[in-house]
């Protein structure tokens, strides 16, 4: 039966009292539209549009500027405007798509004119302007397709600023932290809030690798987007915040191990008064937060953000830190029976016991004998942990029967 | 209003580009002409398929000239140009801070290249380097050496060659 039969069949049940009001629109939802056809159709129209750009694209030189100009203006229109229709009367994932054409049409438009007119830029300010347009066309149509083009805009911008202009684009920093965040935190979407935190670590990276800061400010950094998880107080977005901040973190501190163990750079480092500041507020803020609400065990987060850099044997103290995290993951996962922190554990230790087994053993032992003693430390460990992995979860199952 | 709010971003976003190109336009009526001398480039490099690539004097910008700081010169930095006796505008001075142009001086923005320590030069690029021509013209620019450039500067700093001779 097709969808139209359905709606007149629902609305003769209504009427003779079958069904309520409320049914009969369930009923109807039941059997949505399925239009095939307009979906082949606007793909067609899409290719076409493709086709013609690629075309366009490799005739560009003999074009003459205000052709050049006309082009760029009637395709975007054409995208937007279909794409606007489309949403409206048909479909909101293929008039999305086009929309998104559109929006690619204007910062390629931006460039292009650029380039055609002579401009000189110093700064990233077309990726700012073009991340605006995408942060607004996610503003008015709250989807999620524009919500990922955009941020991916601004993020790309502010990597485009580093490796072309050597600099950190504020501007579009604050873009992420202000646009971005403010929709992110009220609509608290898992993948919102990890797309936005994957976005703070590589602009912050940026800001402190092409900015005169030290490279241990991203430790302040990276707090504090686990700060921002921790305080924002719900599910979906403490989980994505403070889960990529502690991946940030801890590979951090695997670089860490090696990088100071040579004294060369452990030489450059200077002590900072501000870098410390900042880093005693958020950790007094981190260590209250979890106070209060009650989540203590959740301190062994906090080992992977300690400031060990200025202390003497900072390499081996930082190993000892990824032990602590992963021994400290693994025996609360045991004790609260909790799956996810105990695979958390076993990965982070595997990984520690490696890095600080390539970090000790590497300049003494023989290489063959290196990866044989490795290799067989690591399947002995992964033995064991896997055996009491199955134990607890054994344990589990019986515990709920 | 979604719609209402969609279509005003359109407009803007149609707007831009079309400031973008009359400001360009615009220079001819409401900007300064300077003239300005190449100098020789390799011509092999010159003619590259439908552009000519210019290098100007006044790229190389000698010490005594530069009043800025030489450690933070990333980015933007302002020259001031006048014309000298033999009819091409030459460099004043130049700095990475914002430099005020007396009467018959012309203000021009560039970014900062390198510093070459043994000529003791400052190289900047005034982003003109450029010049489109129309197809097989390239020839007779592949013979000329030094060539006399005229471009229009605005006061927004918007640069555009009028001329090439």
């Amino acid at each position: 039966m097709n969808s139209s039969s359905i709606k007149n069949e629902a609305r003769k049940w209504k009427e003779k009292g079958i069904i309520s009001e409320e049914q009969r629109q369930q009923i109807v939802a039941l059997y949505q539209e399925k239009d095939h056809n307009f979906l082949l159709l606007s793909f067609a129209g899409l290719f076409v549009g493709l086709g013609f750009l690629t075309f366009i694209a490799s005739n560009w030189s003999v074009i003459p500027d205000l052709g050049r100009m006309a082009i760029i203006l009637l395709f975007m229109l054409v995208f937007y405007v279909t794409g606007d229709i489309i949403y409206r009367k048909k479909s909101h994932a293929v008039g999305i798509t086009f929309i998104v054409m559109g929006l690619f049409v204007f910062g390629a438009g931006i460039f292009l004119t650029g380039q055609m007119y002579n401009y000189m830029s110093f700064q990233a300010t077309p990726f700012f302007i073009w991340s605006i347009v995408g942060l607004l066309l996610f503003v008015i149509y709250q989807h999620v397709a524009l919500y990922i083009v955009a941020i991916t805009i601004t993020t790309v911008g502010q990597l485009y600023s580093a490796f072309v202009y050597q600099e950190f684009h504020l501007l579009l920093f604050l873009v992420l932290l202000l646009g971005f965040g403010h929709y992110t935190y009220h609509q608290a979407r898992n993948l919102y809030g990890t797309l936005a935190a994957v976005s703070f670590i590589i602009q912050t990276m940026v800001l402190v690798f092409v900015g005169e800061q030290s490279y241990y400010w991203l430790i302040v950094y990276f707090l504090l987007l686990y700060v921002l998880g921790d305080v924002a107080d719900r599910k979906r977005l403490t989980q994505p915040l403070t889960g990529i901040s502690l991946l940030a973190i801890f590979l951090f501190t695997v670089i860490q191990v090696f990088i100071l163990s040579s004294s060369y750079i452990k030489e450059q480092l200077s002590f900072s008064w501000s870098f410390f500041g900042c880093w005693l507020v958020l950790f007094i803020i981190s260590s209250s937060v979890k106070y209060w609400k009650n989540k203590k065990m959740q301190y062994v987060d906090l080992v992977l953000f300690l400031p060990i850099v200025y202390l003497p044997f900072a390499d081996m103290v930082y190993m000892l830190s990824l032990f602590l995290f992963s021994l400290g993951y693994l025996l609360i996962g045991y004790k609260e029976e909790n799956q996810a922190m105990i695979t958390v554990g076993t990965i982070t230790f595997l990984i520690s016991t490696l890095i600080a087994y390539v970090h000790l053993a590497w300049d003494f032992l023989d290489k063959s004998l290196f990866f044989f003693v490795g290799g067989i430390l690591l399947f002995l460990l992964s033995f064991l942990l896997e055996r009491k992995r199955r134990l607890v979860k054994k344990e589990a199952k019986g515990g709920e029967k | 209003m979604k719609r209402i709010g969609f279509y005003v971003l359109v407009a803007i976003q149609v707007l831009f580009l079309v400031g973008m190109a009359i400001a360009y336009y615009v220079i001819d009526d409401v900007g300064e002409t300077i003239k300005l001398q190449t100098l020789p480039v390799d011509p092999q490099d010159l003619f590259y398929g439908d552009y000519v690539t210019l290098r100007y004097q006044i790229e190389e910008i000698p010490d005594e000239k530069w009043l800025g700081d030489t450690d933070d010169t990333d980015g933007r930095i302002h020259v001031i140009v006048e014309q000298a006796d033999d009819g091409f505008h030459q460099v004043v001075k130049a700095s990475n801070q914002k430099l005020q142009a007396s009467e018959n001086q012309a203000k021009l923005t560039a970014a900062y290249r390198y510093y070459d320590a043994h000529s003791q030069t400052h190289h900047v690029n005034y982003g003109i380097n450029r010049y489109y021509i129309e197809d097989n013209t390239g020839a007779q620019y592949e013979q000329s050496g030094e060539m006399e450039v005229t471009v229009a500067v605005a006061p927004w700093g918007h640069k555009k060659i009028e001329e090439l001779k």
